[in-house]
């Protein structure tokens, strides 16, 4: 059954699945713990792998993993269905936490010796599909699909921001393009992407 | 609300992706404290196709250990958190069970307080008692003290009477009413100042007073005054009185003394018995 929300005015299409991920984190607010195993076994490879792509690190990425499950135990009551889906909400606190690591003095280095170059969205079109044991088969084949339809421009300037942590007057130095390119690219990207993902 | 215009939405997707830096950063979150909708829905909007991409990324497999280290660590927080909510539903428990306590705390209290005040007011009451005795006390004292300074100014006077070179002496005895008594005039017939010693006389009445007479050779039948006083008590002691100024100018008509009981402060002619009468030996 698919449900319909409101939020801010947008309309979002909830799968069951949503409504799964919400009734399983209303049993983590009461305490369950095997709730909490099911949606580490949800999603934790996902996760793991958004985790190791922003950190570039498996023993970072681990320990991400591990502290954003223990934050969604610790903080399930403060969840706001209204405000998004749990996984929209799981991935947000990954990359938040990401982000801030790498943000810090020693990932800041790092993070100026990425190679814009080599910066993508997409997974090696040859490879298998990797979440075939997970839940986003659909969703990781429609992401895919979308983000082909983005130009490499594009693709570039939305990769740098979410997973490398660049600010747009950031990218903008580092492409050595105006600032306004950068937003103009990052909206065409974003509403390109969104229009092909709610078709 | 600031108005919505096209150069905000440019900032939602910056926003959406954690990329929107600078003044346009603050103006933004601006516009959106201001409650713009039409942003917020942009942001929100964006945020779930973002959270999609990591969809896209190439796979990797999580450690196998982590699943069990998570679930040890949670476990350890929910057996954390269900010992937290023993105490505290232990902690409710007494707490309800408290009441009771209190009330009887409360009991006790106020026993307490009503203890308290009872022991103060018999202790004030008793504090008022003793200083009013103490007044007392102190009253008498000072009134002892006054008598007792009157009598030594007395004393002294009548010791600066009888340390005079030249006085007399005359004694008095007492008589039918009172034949137990006698007195004494000590004289001092140039200072014209004499001291009345007398003994044994009665306590007189409280509208009496016994009064001292000066018997002149010339006219006896007309004694002069000199003077009224009162014996109150202790009979058998002996009480000194000044009696000054002697108005009897020649010691030569002075032919006796004489003591009578009579109406309180004096009369002009004796009009009472004699207690006590003494004359004048010859000079």
């Amino acid at each position: 059954m698919m449900v319909i929300i409101t939020v801010f005015g947008a309309v979002l299409a909830r799968s069951p699945r949503d409504e799964e991920d919400a009734a399983l984190l209303r049993r983590i607010v009461k305490g369950e713990e095997s709730a909490i195993a099911e949606l580490f076994d949800r999603y934790h490879r996902l996760l793991y792998t958004f985790g190791f792509r922003i950190l570039k690190s498996e023993e970072d990425a681990r320990d991400l993993l591990q502290e954003v499950f223990l934050q969604a135990w610790n903080k399930a009551s403060a969840y706001e269905i209204e405000k998004g889906t749990v996984y929209t909400w799981l991935v947000t606190m990954t990359r938040n936490r990401a982000i801030d690591t790498i943000r810090s003095k020693g990932y800041k280095e790092r993070s100026q010796a990425v190679d814009i170059l080599d910066v993508n969205l997409i997974a090696d079109r040859t490879s298998s599909n990797p979440y075939a044991a997970a839940v986003f088969v659909e969703d990781q084949q429609n992401v895919v699909r979308a983000l082909k339809n983005l130009t490499t421009d594009q693709q570039q300037v939305i990769a740098l921001a979410y997973y490398e942590g660049f600010s747009q007057s950031e990218i903008a130095g580092k492409l050595n393009i105006p600032l306004g390119t950068v937003k103009t690219r990052m909206r065409k990207g974003l509403m390109e992407l969104r229009t092909a993902l709610t078709k | 609300m600031t108005a919505h215009e096209e150069k905000y939405l440019e900032c939602a997707a910056a926003y959406a992706l954690g990329a929107l830096d600078g003044d346009e950063l603050w103006e933004f979150e601006a516009h959106l404290r201001s409650g713009c909708t039409v942003c917020s829905a942009e942001i929100a909007s964006f945020g779930e196709t973002i959270s999609l991409l990591p969809a896209a990324l190439p796979p990797k497999t999580a450690p196998a250990d982590v699943r069990a280290a998570l679930l040890s660590a949670i476990h350890a927080s929910a057996e954390a958190r269900r010992q937290a909510g023993a105490r505290t539903s232990r902690l409710l428990e007494e707490t309800s069970a408290q009441p009771a306590r209190r009330s009887w705390l409360n009991y006790g209290l106020v026993f307490a307080v009503i203890v308290m005040i009872i022991v103060f007011s018999l202790s004030y009451n008793s504090l008022l008692n003793t200083l009013s005795e103490k007044s007392t006390l102190i009253g008498s004292q000072q009134t002892q003290i006054t008598a007792l300074k009157d009598e030594l100014q007395r004393k002294t006077e009548i010791l600066k009477v009888l340390e005079s070179r030249k006085i007399e002496i005359v004694t008095m005895d007492g008589l039918t009413v009172n034949p137990v008594g006698y007195g004494k005039i000590i004289w001092d017939p140039e200072k014209k100042v004499a001291v009345l010693q007398v003994a044994q006389l009665p306590p007189v009445p409280k509208n009496k007073d016994y009064q001292l007479w000066v018997i002149t050779k010339s006219e006896p039948t007309k004694p002069v005054s000199a003077g009224v006083f009162a014996v109150e008590n202790e009979a058998e002691k002996e009480n000194y009185f000044k009696v000054q100024p002697l108005e009897v100018v020649d010691r030569n008509e002075i032919g006796a003394f004489a003591i009578t009981l009579e109406p309180k402060g004096g009369v002009p002619a004796p009009t009472g018995d004699m207690y006590l009468l003494g004359k004048t030996s010859p000079k």
